[in-house]
């Protein structure tokens, strides 16, 4: 069964490492330790056979809303509304049990160091939906 | 600025494939051009002394992490700008009720207060005080905060059902026309 894990952030989680409007805060070394650490997990859900996919996401000044107006769908820039935390990544797991997604989870929140949370992903194959 | 031809060679390829670049994938080919400008300088002014090993991917980084930059400034003054306007709203009801000839007072008074009935949560209150004092249209209030039509209708929604709930009737302490205002403010205009 598939489980989605979202990672949450405000700017500076962008910031250490680079990834928003200027250099990284954290050190070269920080940053490589992160991304290997982060790596490493990646790894060894893929090698379990329990990795779907996974991902960072941009800065979130890039964000873009896209509502319907009378009728046709209208692009903007924003939300502007100060978000102290964001979505900031993902990943989607397949796993045996609810326990062992949490127990997923728990690692990649070790990882990002921030909260995450934890959804399952209808993905209309189980009775479990 | 004196450059080396290579460097110079090198920036006036650079700039047009990174501006297609980030204009591909973000969009704001007005920032875009700005930030690689930035990148430009940047780029003239500490190339000659420390040539990067890979040049392309420096140039990209920098204009990148620039465009984000500027897009966190635009945003941040849109947010300024927003709050101001927001606590700018005129309100009509400041001038002192003997304007008004005997007999005849002005309500607006009562139902700005109950617009900002405390239950409420200051989203509420601006979203109900534009609709309801203001006579804004949920449309012109919900561009005007630079949100979805329907989250406004409901946050209105809810905003009435709150002071409705709250039983209530009106938060001012004198209450100068009892329920009128209160029961206007939550039946009229949905």
């Amino acid at each position: 069964m598939k489980y989605m894990i979202m990672t949450f952030g405000d700017e500076t989680a962008w910031d250490a490492l680079g990834l928003g409007g200027s250099q990284a805060t954290w050190s070269d070394e920080e940053v490589a330790e992160h991304f290997q650490a982060m790596g490493a997990f990646y790894a060894d859900l893929a090698a379990s056979g329990e990795m779907v996919t996974g991902f960072g996401l941009a800065d979130p000044s890039h964000t873009v809303t896209v509502e319907m107006r009378d009728g046709r769908p209208v692009a903007s820039d924003g939300p502007y509304a100060e978000a102290k935390e964001v979505l900031a990544g993902f990943g989607i797991i397949d796993v045996a049990s609810h326990d062992r997604a949490v127990e997923l989870a728990g690692r990649f929140a070790a990882l990002v160091q921030t909260r995450v949370e934890l959804r399952p992903v209808m993905d209309g194959a189980g009775q479990d939906l | 600025m004196d450059l080396s031809p290579d460097i110079e060679g090198l920036l006036r390829q650079l700039a047009p494939q990174t501006l297609a670049a980030l204009t591909r994938r973000y969009g704001h080919f007005d920032l875009a051009e700005d930030a690689v400008q930035e990148a430009l300088l940047a780029a003239a002014e500490s190339w000659p002394s420390a040539m990067p090993d890979n040049p392309a991917g420096w140039f990209t980084t920098v204009a990148r992490r620039r465009l984000t930059d500027l897009l966190r400034s635009e945003q941040a003054r849109r947010r300024r700008e927003q709050s101001e306007a927001i606590r700018t709203v005129p309100l009509a009801s400041d001038a002192p009720d003997e304007v008004w000839p005997s007999g005849e007072r002005d309500d607006s008074l009562v139902l700005l207060f109950l617009c900002c009935h405390p239950s409420l949560t200051p989203p509420a209150q601006v979203a109900l005080t534009l609709r309801a004092v203001g006579g804004l249209s949920t449309a012109e209030i919900a561009r005007g905060l630079l949100l979805p039509e329907a989250t406004i209708t409901r946050r209105i929604t809810r905003a009435k059902q709150t002071i409705l709930d709250s039983g209530d009737a009106s938060p001012c302490r004198t209450r100068p026309s009892g329920r009128g205002g209160w029961t206007w403010c939550c039946t009229s205009s949905t």
